[in-house]
């Protein structure tokens, strides 16, 4: 049975001391797609992977992959064999060689696939033979990524996957993660390179605060997302809240709004509020990101504000 | 694989451990003529070997490196970076810390043997009479000893993020283990470990002669063994717990 949703989150949330890196995060992430997955840094990305993986345990909350509980020992550890995943360092054990590193990874594996195996030794040209802290950061990606692939895992997970790589490295990469849905593997993989994101993935998870503010498919996204520019003679006067509207900055005679959907509605209406130009554009993922993102920061420093007057 | 692993992490250590373990002995039994120190402790040779191996210098090395072969773990996989790739492994942290213990157990079962071997073949060249039964009978001492020095530092290795402070705070907890052994409170339950490791608790060698009484050691073997599995059990939960 192939499952809808691979990864499910209800409320999951991780604090660390005082600090809540995670903060009742609920999102879902489909089969057999590619899903970025975005954020600052210290949004919560890697710690919620590691929640996934079962490396860190959930402070409460609950979350699925696989359809297997994130919080039960014996189901993470199912987790963690039909799961394969790449870490931000991409740290490998660097004592053995890459043939050593290969044969006690298989061990852990029965669906290890040795052709698979073989293919991609030869396709990413790495030597047997040479200890593994002898290779390049390109070639340990490789590597890394060699050991995830030869298993045709159900779920491919990848924490910031193109760091540090040349060009051509990232676009082998790219396009290796792009042929994982065609061999029944879904891909879910952080990064900061958002025109890389915007190239391959299907789904848009993104995250600021430990909080999913965006869940949603690229597509839909590219869609109903829009930029939507107000010009007034006078000051610009308070707009309502309208369906659709995520972000909306004013600047005297200028109005920005960035809408998740709705815009000719809201154009309309700001027509009726008597704006005299109008501008409906689409919006790069980079400015949805930077939007959201910004906005948060604007609202959580008005709270901050808005509390120490209360308190002077 | 997972022992592997962890063989690979610490060969380095053993093989060291292990020569020089059995570099000492032989230095002390091949130049036995010149270190032989005669006097009022030391009447013959048997006497001289316990004096400099079974129940001294050389067993106190043997102390410290299972104290660094208890170093290690995850801890370490953090610092060199591939705690990612361990704890993404279809394994149980148990299983990690249990691969850990079990060949930390076995390096020194083996270290614990050298003294023997070194010391009879030692001994042979200087046409000295030591039988390998004689050395022999020190090893299960030196081993449970030995993994009882071991699960200290293997315990600080969970404990405490930097090695250095692993090490230092284990042979500290160490030092103050075996003075306190010796307050006068204590002296009863025969806790100290060298004096055991050493065939002196309580008096399993005749003391004049240093040879094997009629009694060994089974029960401080025991329970050194099973102190030392406590502190790998303590460990082990610790790391289950960990979020690392």
């Amino acid at each position: 049975m192939i499952l809808e949703r691979v990864i499910q989150t209800a409320n999951l949330t991780k604090e660390y001391g005082g600090f809540r890196a995670v903060d009742r995060l609920n999102c879902s992430v489909r089969s057999e797609r590619i899903t970025g997955f975005l954020g600052r840094n210290g949004a919560g990305k890697s710690s919620t992977i590691k929640m996934l993986l079962g490396m860190i345990r959930p402070t409460s909350g609950s979350g699925t992959v696989l359809g297997l509980r994130i919080d039960d020992a014996k189901e993470s550890i199912e987790i963690r064999r039909r799961v394969a995943y790449v870490g931000e360092d991409k740290g490998l054990y660097g004592y053995m060689t890459v043939a050593q590193l290969v044969r006690f990874t298989r061990s852990f594996y029965t669906d290890w696939q040795p052709d698979v195996e073989k293919k991609l030794l030869a396709e990413y040209r790495l030597p047997p033979d040479r200890k593994v802290k002898a290779l390049s950061k390109g070639m340990r990606t490789k590597l890394a990524l060699l050991l995830a692939l030869s298993r045709r895992p159900e779920l491919l997970i990848l924490d910031e996957p193109t760091e540090g790589l040349d060009p051509v490295s990232i676009e082998e990469l790219l396009q290796t993660l792009v042929r994982a849905p065609m061999n029944g593997t879904t891909v879910f993989f952080s990064s900061h390179q958002l025109s890389e994101v915007e190239r391959i993935a299907d789904d848009i998870l993104l995250i600021d605060r430990g909080v999913a503010v965006l869940d949603m498919p690229l597509e839909q996204i590219r869609e109903n997302y829009r930029r939507i520019s107000l010009g007034f003679t006078t000051a610009a006067p308070r707009l309502e809240a309208l369906r659709g509207i995520e972000t909306m900055r004013s600047d005297n005679r200028q109005v920005t709004i960035l809408a998740s959907s709705n815009a000719d509605a809201i154009a309309q209406y700001a027509r009726e509020r008597g704006a005299v130009s109008v501008d409906v554009a689409p919006i790069s993922l980079r400015e949805i990101f930077l939007e959201t993102v910004q906005e948060r920061n604007r609202q959580d420093q008005q709270k901050h504000w808005e509390r120490e007057d209360a308190l002077v | 694989m997972l022992w592997y692993k962890v063989w690979r992490e610490s060969r380095v250590r053993f093989f060291l451990s292990a020569a020089l373990i059995a570099g000492m002995c032989l230095i002390y039994t091949l130049l036995e003529s010149r270190l032989y120190p005669g006097g009022p402790r030391v009447h013959n040779y048997t006497q001289y070997v316990h004096w400099t191996v079974f129940g001294g210098a050389t067993r106190g090395v043997f102390q410290l490196t299972c104290l660094l072969l208890g170093l290690g773990g995850l801890r370490r996989d953090r610092k060199q970076g591939t705690l990612g790739f361990t704890l993404a492994l279809p394994v149980s942290r148990a299983s990690l810390v249990l691969s850990r213990a079990g060949v930390g157990l076995l390096q020194i079962v083996a270290l614990s043997l050298i003294p023997a071997f070194a010391v009879t073949a030692g001994s042979y060249i200087v046409h000295q009479q030591l039988s390998l039964a004689y050395g022999i009978r020190f090893a299960p001492l030196w081993a449970a000893g030995g993994v009882f020095t071991f699960g200290i530092s293997f315990l600080a290795s969970v404990l405490f993020a930097s090695e250095y402070v692993s090490l230092a705070v284990a042979y500290v907890v160490y030092i103050f283990y075996l003075a306190g052994s010796r307050l006068p409170r204590l002296q009863p339950y025969h806790l100290h470990v060298a004096d055991f490791m050493s065939g002196l608790l309580p008096n399993y060698l005749n003391r004049s002669t240093m040879l094997w009484g009629p009694v060994y050691a089974i029960a401080p073997i025991v329970w050194f063994t099973a102190a030392a599995l406590a502190l790998v059990a303590v460990g082990m939960l610790a790391t289950a717990r960990q979020d690392l």
